[in-house]
């Protein structure tokens, strides 16, 4: 088996065994601390252009399963490991994870001190990484040269609208990179959805006779999505019933006046204590956070918090004081990650319902 | 006023009950005396470190209802905790509430209904059905008809359970119709009340279990899931067990979790549950197996391999406190107890069976693996790899057991593997490498075993390295790849035909060091201050020597026959005195369930394989200044003394001749050696059954002749005779260091802890009133007339199916004992 | 037979959204009150009102509105009870469990209305079970449980009943 080398902005170097693509790749690097969902995690849009590392030590046993993909085929630019499961045994999975990174072009490392750089990246917070075959100056300069994209939302946005069809409520999500998991909560309740770009005029969304809004999570900087979009969420914050997810819930802040800053330690995982503010209940979430509502910056406005993560105190759910409109920071889909979590869907198609005279 | 809390305790250990529970109620009295609370703890068993405490109220009693509700009312106890004394604590607590009813104490953590569930499995199933969760689907049928009615709709294969059986309770299952004809009749003839269940069978099904907390505001967290590797059918117990869980994808994970949540809510726990479930491989479709509400050996697997706070937390949300508020000691970072456990490594829990230990004893077994447990212990082995977790728990479980030699799998036929394949036994881990080895494929061996494919590509992996390493010896990458992957110097050593000595030089010499890991539950994500490492070969090491002055033991290791609770007390005692004697303590041990793993008693713990090659890694580390070892381990000692290092050891008793099972009495005359001066303490009778002391008779002791001491290390020794000494006569017998099951007891009765006075005197730090205690021996208050230390060997028939007599001085896992 | 048809959590969670809409509604909770009509109304509106103060750290007075007096079935007089918060100019929120025929309600509004003069009044019920016999609407309904008249709805709430559902029968 082939070496190969993480190499890090910082100057670090990890070296590794190659699986999956032999290409060389760059990419922003995080770690996630979930044991369960790597296919999920790979294959969400908000990792697009992404290097993964999985802080579990064992990953791929459970094979790859087209029903558990969240966007057709891997998001991530890489992925490293401690150690990688070569074949799938799992009677309900169709390929290996190895199997399926090769078909996609994505480069994995394995047998790496995966432990050692989480705790390299706790400290230094995210940067550039590259999976390459040498560690040499070359690749160095390479990685520092990249330029991150800021247009993440528009690469992995639907360009055309699309409906995907139902019988009950009339559902508009607009895709700032949606994953799989929001439209199979939909419709789990039968909704009737209508996908729409990013780019989605007041009229486009309106012109649907919507009984409520998606604004779904997706990559990148809230501060990269043109403010039309903002006079948007405003305005339709008063007509219809509005729910914003992940980049969707940090839109959903801009639109009214709260400020969004990147973190420096992000949240990704499914394990940090989230206290739901009205009934002081905790519950467990997956989070995929780079951004975060600056606290200081709600006074004034007219939202308030719903959701707290305990760890750190950071804001996981915002909701309007006077319209039926609510957001949250964590995915409320469940793919992956815990159950409760599926809360907001309720609470949204509970005021859809109110809304629909129900 | 103080709230008066008894502790359950639970007596013998025996199958199933190793020292896992103890080592949570010593946790659980340290958080509950913090809180305030007076704490009484009700337990015969000699081996309870607990009840060595001195801050805690011991009642020395039979385990029954009567005497519960005795110490209950005449001490005005205003709550009981079941939740560490195993199965017997949690029967207790049922039978004390249906005897006293409304006016009896609080039942802390558990609800009436989750102790009947506990206990009932009907009662159980029939809540679950309520709450629209899947049990085991069973129906009542009393003709054959009925019997295939059942059949046909839960489909084969079945299990027939016949209904208050005459004789022993069988549970035959049926592949087809064929099958069923043939035991339908049987079944029902068997039953007294001519009835069967018929139950949809779920062998082959993985087990799995999950060991979630929950406060009373309904706020539940998971804390781990353990993953067996072989399939119902196998007792849990005697399973290879893995955390965290391999083989299941995240939605299959998260359904269980989130029934666990529903259950815990259902019955209202307020602490610790574990629920098992058996997942069918083919759709991942699943069913609740059993609820265990109380502190076990998975429990116990979960807080080591995770260093989630389980015992704290338990503590405080049983009393009532919320978990975003509840109380745990200052080294956890400050959110730690509400964040669910994630781990960066793997943990494999490897049983322990002593089928060889009986056959050497002369004693015929039958070695077949099926729902009743036969393991009695369990090593663990930690490492960044499946495989790295499996050769560590594997050279843990087996390092001393020359039965278990992979060359005596060479010499099976075709016919005997297969067979074995099918009907597992103790040494499975061996065949299905021997099986992989005569050209099995991987798919052949899952279908025969029901084990995931998963593991035979793992163990596939394991024995095309040791191929490997075999065929190039001295090649550096492939011992690199053989340490990343976890073998043993010792046994890359066999491998290349060499010496561990050499092999670890040549390593040194490579720079191929081992790197050391922190548990903790946040997988690096969160700064935690840490006590407990594990070895990896990677590039960061993150445990660093401890300090100037420190005490590195080695513990006793996996449960075996006869004195392991025993050992697992004499080493916690030991490694507490060297502590209060001002020393920075360092553990090594291998069995989770170990009371030297209790937090307080050490300042840092690593969770290794014992042997040589794992201790010196750890000394190269902490370069400790004393190193404690039991004194079986003759090997170690000798390599440590010749790298120079101090070692102090502690007498431990070898194996003497089998005469117990005769039925004769043996007298006991016990010494302490001050490392000069034998002082006689107490004279015993012991018998295959039990061991004796008798207050009037110790007059004899006062003018005993001195025998002569063949040891030289200060210790507790036993000088047996083969009848009642006179005095002024000359003693003829044998001197032998102090069985670890009669040290425990001799504490226990004497109310002197003899093995904190022997840490003295090997520390040359003796009190003038340690002294004076020696000085005047044999004379000594007793205070009780009489005691009996008994032996308990009744398990055996029922797990083992052993009928002839044991001899108990020897094989005897579990002791109760009594005071007068 | 009795069959549970909330569950505890479910109706944790209608009174979550209830207080969330509440808040929309009354665009803040300046100037509110809660009036819970006894018994079980007053449980509820005490529910309501903890979630509010978790929310906006505010205390909420909650009154507890004896009706027995001015129930229109009731023959013999009872005394009337005073209401022991103060409604002058208040926001109300009255609460009750269940909401069947509109008549206790409009009792609660004549009693209501001889305690103070309130701003507005707005009705929050856990259960509206249909079958009104007088004009009453509630602005917020934690779960419209269709009925046939010859059942029984029964809300259960921890503090009298041990436990939180509602139960048909």
């Amino acid at each position: 088996m082939a070496k190969r080398y993480l190499i890090l902005e910082d100057g670090s170097v990890y070296e590794g065994v190659a699986f999956g693509a032999p290409a060389t790749t760059f990419g922003e690097i995080f770690f996630h601390t979930a044991m369960t969902g790597y296919q999920e995690i790979m294959t969400n849009p908000i990792y697009h252009n992404q290097i993964v590392v999985f802080t579990m030590p064992t990953i791929g046993a459970a094979g790859i399963n087209h029903r558990a993909d969240e966007a057709i085929g891997p998001m991530v630019k890489g992925v490293v490991v401690r150690e990688v499961a070569e074949v799938s045994t799992n009677r309900l999975q169709s390929m290996s994870l190895h199997e399926f990174l090769l078909r996609h072009n994505v480069p994995g490392i394995s047998q790496v001190d995966t432990r050692a750089l989480t705790r390299h990246l706790r400290e230094t917070g995210s940067q550039k990484a590259s999976i390459v075959d040498y560690p040499d100056d070359h690749a160095f300069d390479q990685l520092r040269a990249l330029v991150l994209t800021n247009q993440e939302v528009q690469q992995t946005s639907t360009p055309r609208a699309y409906v995907n069809p139902g019988r009950g409520a009339n559902i508009v999500v607009i895709d700032f990179g949606l994953k799989n998991g929001i439209l199979r909560m939909l419709n789990d309740y039968d909704a009737n959805v209508t996908v729409l770009p990013y780019t989605a005029t007041l009229e486009e969304v309106l012109n649907l006779d919507p009984d409520g809004i998606v604004l779904s999570s997706g990559p990148g900087n809230p501060h990269d999505i043109p403010d039309e979009m903002l006079t948007l969420i405003q305005t339709l914050q008063q007509k219809v019933p509005l729910l914003g997810i992940g980049l969707g819930h940090e839109l959903f802040a801009l639109a009214n006046g709260v400020q969004v800053e990147p973190m420096r330690i992000e949240h990704h995982g499914m394990n940090h204590p989230i206290r739901e503010q009205i009934t002081n209940q905790i519950m467990y979430a997956t989070q995929a956070q780079g951004y975060q509502i600056v606290k200081s910056t709600i006074k004034g406005t007219d939202v308030f918090v719903t959701h707290v993560d305990l760890t750190d105190g950071s804001i996981q759910g915002l909701r309007h004081r006077n319209y039926p409109a609510f957001s949250v920071q964590f995915f409320p889909d469940t793919a992956p990650g815990p159950v409760e979590a599926t809360q907001p869907f309720d609470d949204f198609m509970d005021m859809v319902t109110v809304r629909r005279g129900g | 006023m103080a709230e008066k809390i008894l502790l359950i305790g639970g007596s013998a250990n025996g199958f199933g009950r190793e020292t896992e529970s103890d080592s949570a109620s010593y946790q659980m009295v340290s958080a509950l005396l913090k809180r305030g609370c007076e704490v009484f703890l009700i337990d015969d068993n000699p081996d309870s470190f607990t009840a060595s405490r001195t801050d805690v109220h011991v009642e020395v009693l039979d385990l029954n209802a009567e005497n519960l509700v005795k110490v209950i009312i005449a001490n005005g106890i205003t709550g009981i905790v079941p939740t560490v004394g195993g199965t017997t604590a949690i029967r207790l607590a049922f039978e004390v509430q249906q005897i006293l009813g409304d006016q009896g104490p609080k039942v802390y953590g558990l609800s009436t209904p989750v102790l009947k569930a506990t206990q009932n499995t009907k009662y159980l199933q029939e809540r679950l059905q309520q709450w629209h969760l899947p049990a085991v689907q069973t129906r009542l049928a009393s003709t054959p008809g009925e019997v295939f009615d059942a059949a046909r709709e839960l489909e084969f294969p079945v299990v027939v359970r016949s209904i208050a059986p005459q004789g022993q309770a069988l549970r035959m299952q049926a592949e087809d119709a064929e099958e069923l004809d043939q035991i339908a009749e049987d079944a029902l003839a068997r039953s007294l009340t001519h009835q069967v269940n018929v139950d949809k069978s779920i062998r082959g099904y993985k087990e799995i279990a999950l060991i979630v907390m929950r406060d009373f505001r309904d706020t539940n967290v998971l804390i781990g899931g353990i993953e067996d590797m072989d399939p119902v059918g196998i007792h849990s117990a005697d399973s290879i067990a893995i955390t965290p869980i391999q083989t299941l994808a995240d939605p299959v994970v998260q359904t269980l979790r989130h029934t666990a949540f529903k259950i815990a809510r259902g019955f209202d726990i307020k602490g610790l549950l574990q629920v098992r479930f058996a997942v069918n491989p083919e759709d991942d479709s699943y069913v609740v197996t059993r609820l265990v509400p109380y502190y076990d050996r998975k429990v116990s697997l979960i807080e080591g391999a995770t260093g989630y706070p389980m015992v704290p937390v338990m503590t405080g949300l049983m009393l009532g406190d919320r978990l975003e508020k509840v109380h745990i000691p200052s080294s956890y970072a400050e959110h730690t107890a509400m964040l669910e456990p994630t781990m960066d490594h793997v943990v494999m829990r490897f049983p322990v069976f002593t089928f060889g230990e009986l056959e050497l004893g002369g004693i015929e077994t039958n070695r077949r693996l099926d729902t009743i447990q036969k393991s009695v212990g369990a090593t663990i082995g930690v490492g960044r790899s499946l495989e790295e977790a499996l050769e560590k728990a594997l050279r843990a479980a087996h390092f001393s057991n020359r039965i278990f030699s992979p060359d005596l799998m060479g010499e099976l036929t075709d016919s005997q593997v297969i067979a074995q394949l099918i009907h597992p036994q103790d040494n499975r881990i061996l065949l299905l490498l021997e099986a992989i080895r005569r050209g099995y494929t991987v798919d052949e061996l899952a279908e025969l075993t029901h084990i995931d494919a998963f593991f035979f590509y793992k163990l596939q992996k394991i024995m095309q390295l040791e191929i490997d390493v075999q065929e190039h010896p001295w090649d550096i990458e492939l011992m690199k790849k053989a340490k990343y992957y976890g073998l043993s110097d010792g046994l890359i050593a066999k491998l290349w035909s060499s010496v561990y000595d050499s092999v670890r030089r040549y390593r040194w010499d490579n720079n191929v060091l081992p790197t050391y890991k922190a548990f903790e539950p946040s997988a690096g994500e969160f700064q935690e201050s840490v006590s407990q490492f594990y070895s990896t070969f990677e590039t960061e090491n993150e445990s660093e020597r401890l300090g100037q002055n420190t005490v590195l033991i080695i513990g006793t290791g996996a449960f075996r026959l006869g004195d392991g609770a025993a050992a697992s007390y004499v080493m916690a005692m030991v490694s507490d005195e060297y502590k209060r004697q001002g020393y920075e303590t360092v553990l090594m041990n291998n069995n989770p369930h170990d009371l030297t793993f209790i937090p307080q008693l050490s300042d840092k713990q690593y969770f290794e394989p014992l042997e040589i090659s794992d201790i010196m890694n750890v000394v190269e580390v902490e370069q400790p200044t004393r190193i404690v070892v039991p004194g079986n381990r003759i090997k170690l000692i000798n390599s440590l003394k010749a790298a120079g290092l101090k070692v102090d050891v502690i007498a431990r008793e070898k194996y003497l001749e089998s005469t117990l099972t005769d039925p004769k009495e043996e007298i006991l005359i016990n010494y302490f050696f001050d490392g000069a001066e034998l002082h006689p303490i107490v004279l015993s009778h012991q018998t295959n059954r039990q061991v004796n002391i008798e207050t009037a008779e110790q007059v004899v002791l006062r003018d005993l002749d001195v025998p002569e001491m063949p040891f030289a290390e200060p210790g507790l020794y036993q000088f047996v005779v083969p009848k009642m000494p006179a005095p002024g006569m000359k003693l003829q017998g044998e001197m032998r260091p102090m069985p670890f099951t009669h040290v425990a007891f001799l504490d226990k009765i004497s109310h002197v802890d003899w093995l904190r006075i022997l840490v003295r005197f090997i520390l040359n730090t003796s009190t003038p009133d340690d002294e004076a205690l020696l000085d005047r021996l044999p004379e000594f208050d007793w205070p009780y007339e009489r005691a009996v230390l008994h032996y308990q060997d009744a398990e055996f028939k029922e797990h083992m199916n052993i009928q002839v007599p044991l001899d108990n001085g020897q094989f005897a896992m579990g002791v109760t004992y009594e005071v007068e | 037979m009795t069959k549970e048809i909330v569950d505890a959590m479910a109706m944790q969670r209608a009174l979550t959204r209830i207080t969330y809409e509440i808040i929309e509604k009354n665009k803040g909770i300046n100037n509110l009150v809660i009036v819970g009509i006894k018994t079980r109304g007053v449980f509820i509106g005490k529910h309501i009102a903890e979630r509010l103060q978790q929310l906006e750290s505010a205390e909420i007075p909650v009154g507890e509105l004896d009706i027995s007096s001015y129930r229109d079935d009731q023959a013999e007089t009872i005394a009337k009870q005073p209401l022991d918060v103060n409604i002058d100019g208040k926001r109300v929120i009255l609460v009750d469990d269940v909401l069947y025929t509109g008549r206790t309600i409009r009792a609660a509004l004549d009693a209501l209305m001889d305690n103070g003069r309130p701003a507005v009044v707005n009705l929050a019920v856990l259960v509206d079970r249909g079958h009104r016999e007088l004009p009453i609407r509630a602005d917020f309904v934690g779960k419209n449980i269709p009925t046939s008249a010859m059942e029984r709805i029964q809300v259960n709430v921890e503090e009298v009943d041990g436990r939180d559902s509602v139960e048909i029968e």
